[in-house]
């Protein structure tokens, strides 16, 4: 018997289908190839290593999700069903259609402002059903509460232009469906950038409802609880902060979660009152750098002069590092991958400007519209109260410019075909247009 | 039994797709978490999962082989979600401590497996789970594929032996 098919013998005694022939057979070649032997006890010592080892945690159940997607399936179905009689094109389309109103909210998912607030809204039984094209959800968890399991869905909708409105839907154990919070708008249209997707963190006893979402430099994890006195999600802030900013998903600690945005950690601990307090400063090592300096500039912060360098690679992507006066280096702001090729192939430049008693640095990029002229304009400044340098965004989303901006205690952007435009930086570490 | 629910299932009898969901719900999922090595990604390819099932009900040929085929729309699925991975690369939900018990022993080689699996290529992953986890046969998870039985098995023995290097490296990691 040849090697080869003694060792597809072994893998059919593995799996229990050998026959009895076939076994005698493969017993009398083992007893005289001591490599197909070894290759015999190589399979089936893996393999009782991969069936000691179990199988994952089964996961929450889907039934209610899928239950309440039904009506939208049913309608597929039936499109099918009559898609059958036609022919070709006719038959693809009628699918297509059936099929739009499921997937056309898929594919967003830039979040990129907003809070939760008001009340919990209560809606119809039938909203699922009664929903307009363009919405629907894009995330969805089963939330244990004490009266049951709840349902949570990243639910979007159309606002203004490309945007969408995100907020969180509950299904309650009792079958009620509520809207319980407001997260903000959503631009589409993008590069494949992150989806945004919930997770269960089970902290201390506490199951939370973590969303992350993708904030362009970096990720934003969101975490809400369920409390039952109230019936509703409440949000588990971090320190004051509603947000904190991540680029893995957090890893446990004892009571609580450790974050990492690029090379720099964090570790929060749930306190009875529900919320994340912080319970050590981020690490001062010098992180891995990437890439030569493509570009730098000085920064006046509270904690001193520092210089500001942009590094990258294409593989390792285009981030901010902050060279401080001891030597130390911290890396503050990952722009990602996709975006070194943005910054990288335009000859960055940081752009030093003051806004009112702010520094802040400017930095253009390819906004890959094949337009001459225009650049997608990042702003970013040393935030005193978290000590690392910030994204500070524009409140109404991206910016196209075609020159660099000036400043006179505002931002002066010159827009394409719009004109000039003043923005001031806000409180909410926005920059929202200033007051004429 | 599967036959029965199929035949109910086509006369859109719901009941029936609720004791669907009751059945594979569970080893479904299994596969697709490991499969995929992320939970939340795995329920929502659940979800779809039995929503294309339901939807194309009447592409099922064989009505006892409604295993293998929930199976199959499961692993296209995971297939085409696997090649659009997160720009972030999430990291699993795990404990920082260091293992002192038994049991915490057993989680660790349990994640080490997991994440053993998860750097297999698909094509091996997936014939590896299917006939070493999820306890399809050869010829059955060849259907699911659309390979041999022949090939399911060359797969798993060279799954088996990536395996044992990964988990290899994972003992390296962990002295």
């Amino acid at each position: 018997m040849h090697c080869e098919r003694a060792r597809d013998l072994v893998m059919q005694r593995l799996m229990s289908e050998i026959d009895e022939a076939a076994d005698r057979v493969l017993t009398r070649h083992l007893s005289t190839c001591a490599e197909c032997r070894t290759y015999a006890m190589r399979m089936t010592d893996t393999d009782r290593r991969l069936q000691a080892a179990g199988v994952p945690h089964p996961l929450p159940s889907v039934r209610e999700a899928v239950q309440g997607r039904l009506p939208a399936a049913r309608r597929q179905r039936a499109a099918l069903r009559f898609s059958r009689g036609l022919t070709g094109v006719a038959a693809a389309a009628c699918i297509l259609l059936a099929a739009a109103g499921i997937w056309e909210a898929l594919g967003y998912g830039l979040l990129t402002a907003g809070r939760p607030s008001g009340p919990a809204v209560e809606l119809s039984a039938s909203f699922f059903e009664q929903r307009r094209p363009g919405t629907g959800w894009i995330a969805t968890a089963a939330l244990p509460t004490p009266s049951g399991t709840a349902t949570a869905y990243y639910w979007v909708e159309p606002a203004s232009g490309d945007r969408l409105n995100a907020s969180i839907l509950l299904r309650h154990p009792d079958g009620r469906l509520t809207r319980e919070v407001q997260l903000g708008e959503v631009s589409h249209g993008r590069l494949p950038f992150t989806q945004p997707e919930f997770r269960l963190l089970e902290i201390d006893g506490q199951t939370l409802l973590a969303i992350a979402t993708d904030a362009e430099t970096t990720g934003r994890l969101q975490v809400f609880a369920y409390n039952p006195s109230r019936k509703r999600l409440v949000q588990v802030p971090f320190g004051s902060d509603s947000s904190v900013s991540i680029s893995t998903w957090p890893v446990g600690i004892a009571d609580g979660i450790r974050t990492r945005v690029g090379g720099e950690t964090a570790d929060w601990e749930l306190t009875r009152r529900w919320s994340f307090v912080r319970v050590s400063r981020p690490s001062q090592s010098r992180p891995e750098i990437a890439g030569s300096a493509l570009a730098e500039a000085q920064l006046t912060t509270p904690d001193g002069p520092v210089t500001v360098r942009l590094h990258g690679t294409v593989s390792e992507g285009a981030s901010l590092y902050l060279y401080w006066p001891d030597g130390s280096v911290t890396h503050e702001v990952e722009l990602g991958r996709p975006n070194f090729h943005r910054i990288a192939l335009t000859a960055p430049k940081l752009h030093k400007l003051q806004l009112g008693s702010t520094e802040v640095l400017a930095l253009l990029a390819d906004p890959m519209t094949g337009k001459p002229g225009q650049a997608v304009l990042r702003i970013f400044a040393y935030d005193p109260a978290r000590r690392q340098l910030r994204l500070v965004p524009f409140a109404t989303g991206e910016v196209l410019v075609d020159q660099v901006p000036a400043a006179d205690g505002n931002l002066l952007v010159t827009v394409q075909a719009g004109g000039a435009h003043r923005w001031q930086m806000s409180d909410r570490w926005l920059l929202e247009p200033a007051a004429k | 039994m599967d036959a029965a629910i199929v035949t109910r299932l086509r006369e859109s009898d719901e009941a029936a797709f609720e004791m669907l969901l009751h059945q594979y719900e569970a080893p479904l999922g299994r596969y697709l978490q490991s499969l995929t090595r992320s939970r939340h990604l795995a329920q929502d390819l659940l979800q779809e999962t039995f929503l294309r099932a339901y939807t194309h009900m009447a592409d099922l040929r064989d009505d006892a082989a409604i295993r293998p085929w929930l199976y199959r729309i499961a692993t296209n699925l995971a297939m085409t979600a696997l090649k659009r991975r997160h720009r972030f690369q999430w990291l699993p939900w795990l404990s920082s401590a260091e293992p002192t018990t038994r049991f915490e022993d057993d989680l660790a080689e349990r994640d080490a497996v997991q994440r053993a699996i998860a750097r297999l290529p698909a094509d091996y992953s997936s014939c590896l789970l299917l006939t070493r986890v999820e306890g399809l046969k050869s010829h059955e998870a060849a259907a699911v594929l659309g390979i041999s039985a022949e090939l399911v098995r060359k797969r798993v023995s060279r799954a088996l032996e990536m395996l044992r290097k990964e988990l290899g490296k994972e003992d390296g990691d962990a002295l």
